[in-house]
């Protein structure tokens, strides 16, 4: 009983200032929502408008129609025609087009006798990216044009064979659905290590900390303390957050309960590395420079940017270690799939071994690096 | 300011030209905040002018619009001749500045260190050579010249800070508290080359918090608040403090503040150490009722003598009075005796560094332990130990009956402890400090509402539960912190530097609460570097280079200092004067306000000689007599002494 009411002060004293402190109350609201509606936005993989030069050495009405079916796809826009091969080079040396479309003089003739023909693609492939997406783009197109075209006689029968593709979960292939909801997890990974690291090394540039140590406070004690009030704020801020996300259409098929827990318990291991970090940072600037060197692998590692499968094996394993690739996992699978605990409880207990692992090295730290 | 009885060097109507430094209306916002408003100031050449205040009080402000590094807001300055705003980069190249903060170069050497401000200044290749072996002389780093910078300790760094501002000999030296936390030799040491500088005819403006250091000027300016109080000679500063100071010897003295305090309260009666002093109207009035009322309380009076008031004196009498101090308590029960912490052989290593070293000593319930020394000596290393905040290398200690390392959180529970930075949450309210600090030491239920009460009174702020600590001044932040650390009722209290930076009203109201807590039977042991503060203890010990080098009460160490006799001279032109002792054997003259201090080995065969010297050249001498010596010229000795020893195991090796 008397430990409880000495934990009972404590939390109280960081709850009065956690809620005093503005800045970082918009921060963590930010985070949740600006940054979240930002980055989606910014941060889509998909192709549009793309600038492209057009050599069209046909100069028939088929190559014109080609033309104009690119242009109408919306993912290129035709800025430049250029008549030598010389001219596009420089073009795409200058960066002024990203794509250049050649069609060959025998273009119409091979098409109107059904002979093979081909269409040259230009890319710029520095943004590799970018390249790849357009290539498929551009192959659709000229696909369809080609079918369109082709002699009756070759539409006759049912071709051998045809892929239908059909997209699960994400019918409509729509980035800003997924990325929505890795935002939304990378924001709670920011604002749990952020709050705090902040929390305990602000006490440590003030001088308070001398005091609590002196005070028959324990470690423990004092880091439950100091992660109560920001989870259970973050915990709140992330509803707005989901507003958002149903503003971008994700379609939030299930458990909101399911999803706080998932969340609380992701928070709390975010956290953990925030009291890790600041276990060894005596000031506010270092432990924001230590946050982001710690940042950047998890977010890399959480398959947010490069999906996980692409990664070398060894990388993959290290992943595993990352609360943010469970949660993100967790995210995906509740609102996009609609799947429930039974399928996901293993990324739950992931995430609890994680936590568990660095709240345990945080409080050991702790007692170490304090004075 | 102008003067009619001051000597020669100070008269007022000096021409125009003379005037180094004027400034009117001076001031300094910073947003809503106002730094320093309407400053009218006069400096002559050849004066130290010294800014005393506590922190917050606008010196730093007002030295960096002197110095023309910060523009001011309102009013104008005249800095050398040259308009502060339009022609400020002709006062900076000709100035010298020392900021609070450590300016040098750490890992460059003394030489280099040196060499880059010459360079900077453009002083002659021939010319730099020679100035810099002669400051390398006064400031005693002749040794050192290849050592870096970061690795001298503080008091070599400030001088060595001082000879780089020096370094291209400027006309006016511009001293932003350079010698917070010094030891007292360094100190010493110091203020001997601004004394050099003064003979040459360089104009010193230097600030500090310490009032003994302002004695020391030609002129002092008293800034609280943002805003000068007084500007004067120190000695007509102390003339014009209405009415005379006492100083009384009385027990049980307790009882006897208390009773003055009720019958006299204006006469802000005040402990220093085993002294009373109190100031009575002039001509003693009411003599016969403030002894009646000493003797209602059957209070024994040993014996009353009138003293000179010192400066401190003076800027509390001026000082707008704050709250009102809590009155004290008479009647005090008394403790059980017995050692309330007991260190034997405490070392604490760092790598290769020892930080403290083989220290042993005792502090008994209810009694006020002082551990003076300078920055980085060990003082904060100690406590930390003490605390259980560091595990020391060897030795051992009891604390509050509790082994150190045998049970933390027992003796956590059993301690109270302040350190010198503010020890309060700035975003909480004062009710909401209080209520974490009784929460978080489990203070019984039933007993909080009156604990708390108390303690709202003993940091003089009931009714303002609601006030958010950061809006407090310094010095109710103090009693604030301090009343927190003991909410629990600890046996012992440790306090570190607790009195740095708050003005000094605040400062004895604060060492009046500890005190209290003392007579109540709590331990106090207190760490501080202002030397008049040692008076406040009942046992000092001298920390330097982490060994303790002096133990005892202050009249003890007083009474066992074998280091001849202190004479204070009051003549015409005392910086002349000075300059005559400057290299005399046997004669160590600082200058102390318009007087010479000068220590000798027996004041009765040095005083002829002296006087001869002084009228030889020309002085003409008001006064010459035997002082008593400072706590501070103590601790110089035994410093002197542990030096000595030092040097001699060094040149043994």
């Amino acid at each position: 009983m008397p430990r409880y009411g000495r934990l009972a002060a404590l939390m109280r004293k960081e709850l009065i200032q956690f809620l005093r402190s503005r800045a970082m109350l918009a921060l963590i609201l930010y985070l949740y929502t600006g940054e979240v509606i930002m980055c989606t936005f910014a941060m889509s993989f998909d192709v549009r408008n793309l600038p492209t030069a057009v050599v069209d050495l046909a100069r028939s009405a088929e190559s014109r129609a080609l033309v104009q079916d690119f242009a109408n796809s919306g993912y290129f826009k035709i800025t430049h025609t250029a008549s030598t091969d010389a001219e596009v080079a420089a073009l795409l040396d200058r960066g002024v087009v990203l794509a250049a479309v050649v069609i060959p003089p025998e273009f119409p003739r091979q098409l109107a006798q059904g002979a093979p023909t081909s269409v040259q693609l230009l890319l710029d492939g520095s943004n590799a990216n970018a390249a790849s997406v357009a290539q498929g783009y551009a192959q659709r197109i000229v696909q369809n044009f080609a079918l369109s075209r082709a002699p009756p006689s070759f539409m006759a029968g049912p071709p051998a064979a045809e892929l239908r593709p059909r997209v699960w979960y994400n019918s409509e292939l729509d980035y800003r659905h997924f990325m929505v909801l890795s935002m939304m997890s990378l924001a709670g990974m920011m604002v749990g290590m952020i709050t705090a690291a902040a929390g305990i090394v602000r006490e440590k540039e003030s001088g308070t900390v001398e005091q609590l140590l002196v005070t028959p406070v324990s470690p423990g004690e004092m880091i439950a303390a100091k992660m109560l009030p920001p989870l259970l704020f973050c915990l709140l801020a992330l509803f707005p957050s989901l507003l958002v996300a149903a503003v971008f259409g994700v379609p939030l098929r299930g458990n909101v309960a399911l999803f706080t827990l998932f969340s609380a318990v992701f928070l709390l291991s975010s956290m953990s590395i925030g009291i890790l970090v600041a276990a060894v940072a005596d000031t506010l600037q270092q432990a924001l420079l230590i946050s982001f060197l710690v940042l950047f692998p998890v977010l890399f590692l959480s398959g947010t940017i490069v999906p996980l499968e692409s990664m070398p094996l060894g990388l993959q394993y290290l992943a595993e270690a990352s609360p943010l690739r469970h949660y993100m996992e967790a995210v995906l699978g509740l609102f996009l799939k609609g799947v429930g605990i039974a399928v996901l409880w293993p990324r739950l207990a992931a995430m609890l071994a994680i936590g568990a692992v660095l709240l345990a090295l945080s409080v050991w730290g702790f007692r170490r690096r304090l004075v | 300011m102008a003067g009619q009885t001051g000597s020669a060097a100070l008269t007022m109507n000096a021409p125009a030209a003379d005037w180094v430094i004027e400034a009117e209306g001076l001031g300094r916002r910073y947003g809503e905040h106002t730094a320093v408003a309407g400053l009218d100031l006069k400096i002559r050449r050849g004066e130290v002018f010294g800014l005393l205040g506590s922190d917050g009080a606008g010196k730093t402000t007002t030295l960096q619009m002197l110095a023309a590094i910060l523009d001011p807001s309102e009013g104008r300055a005249t800095v050398l001749g040259y308009a502060s705003v339009r022609e400020a980069a002709q006062i900076t190249a000709r100035i010298g500045y020392m900021s609070q903060i450590f300016s040098l170069y750490g890992r460059l050497t003394v030489d280099e260190n040196l060499d880059f401000f010459a360079a900077l200044h453009r002083v002659p290749e021939a010319a730099r050579a020679e100035r810099k072996a002669r400051l390398l002389a006064f400031a005693h780093l002749e040794r050192h010249r290849d050592r870096l910078a970061r690795f001298l300790s503080g008091g070599m760094q400030k001088k060595l800070a001082l000879c780089c501002a020096m370094i291209h000999a400027p006309p006016l030296l511009i001293l932003d508290e350079p010698t917070t936390g010094v030891d007292p030799v360094s100190w010493r040491e110091f203020w001997n080359i601004l004394y050099q500088a003064l003979t040459e005819g360089t104009t010193i403006v230097v600030s500090t918090p310490y009032m003994d250091e302002a004695e020391r000027c030609t002129r002092v300016a008293l800034l609280h608040d943002g805003r000068l109080i007084a500007c004067d000679v120190p000695g007509r500063l102390r003339a014009g403090l209405p009415g005379k100071m006492y100083e009384l010897v009385a027990h049980p003295q307790r009882r006897a503040l208390a009773a003055l305090q009720r019958a006299l309260p204006q006469a802000a009666p005040y402990v220093f150490g085993e002294r009373l002093h109190l100031r009575l109207p002039e001509g003693g009035g009411d003599a016969g009722e403030w002894r009646a009322a000493l003797a209602r309380e059957h209070v024994q009076l040993e014996t009353v003598r009138p003293i000179a008031p010192s400066l401190e004196d003076v800027f509390v009498a001026l000082l707008p009075s704050a709250a009102a101090a809590p009155p004290v308590a008479a009647e005090v029960a008394a403790g059980a005796a017995g050692p309330a912490i007991e260190v034997q052989e405490l070392s604490m290593r760092f790598g290769k560094f020892t930080a403290v070293d083989g220290v042993s000593f005792a502090v008994q319930r209810g009694e006020i332990f002082g551990f003076l020394g300078p920055n980085g000596s060990g003082k904060t290393t100690t406590i930390k130990m003490l605390c259980g905040l560091l595990v020391p290398s060897a030795g051992r200690a009891t604390v509050a009956g509790v082994e150190l390392g045998a049970d933390p959180r027992a003796l956590r529970s059993r301690i109270g402890y302040m350190s010198q930075r503010f020890s309060l949450y700035e975003d909480m309210s004062v009710g909401e400090n209080l209520d974490f600090f009784a929460g978080v030491y489990q203070v019984p239920r039933a007993v909080l509402s009156a604990r708390r009460a108390e303690a709202l009174a003993l940091a003089g702020l009931a009714g303002q539960e609601q006030r958010l600590v950061r809006a407090l001044s310094g010095g109710l932040k103090q009693r604030l912190a301090l009343a927190c650390a003991v909410l629990h009722e600890p046996q012992v209290l440790f306090l570190d530097e607790p009195t740095a930076g708050v003005d000094p009203l605040s400062r004895r109201r604060f060492w009046e609460l500890i005190g209290t807590l003392a007579e109540r039977g709590v331990s106090v042991l207190v760490t501080t570097h202002y030397m008049d503060e040692a008076e406040h203890c009942h046992t000092l010990g001298l920390l330097y280079n982490g060994r303790l080098i002096a133990l005892g009460s202050p009249r003890e160490l007083r009474a066992g200092m074998r280091a001849g006799e202190m004479l204070e001279l009051e003549c015409d032109q005392p910086i002349q004067a000075l300059a005559l002792f400057r290299n005399e054997p046997g004669v160590q003259a600082s200058l102390f306000g318009d007087c010479l201090h000068l220590l000798v080995d027996d004041a009765a065969s040095a005083r002829p000689h002296l006087l001869a010297r002084l009228e030889k050249a020309g002085h003409r001498v008001r006064r010459i007599e035997t002082v008593p010596f400072g706590i501070e010229d103590v601790f110089i000795t035994f410093i002197q002494m542990e030096q000595a020893r030092l040097d001699t195991r060094a040149a043994r090796s």
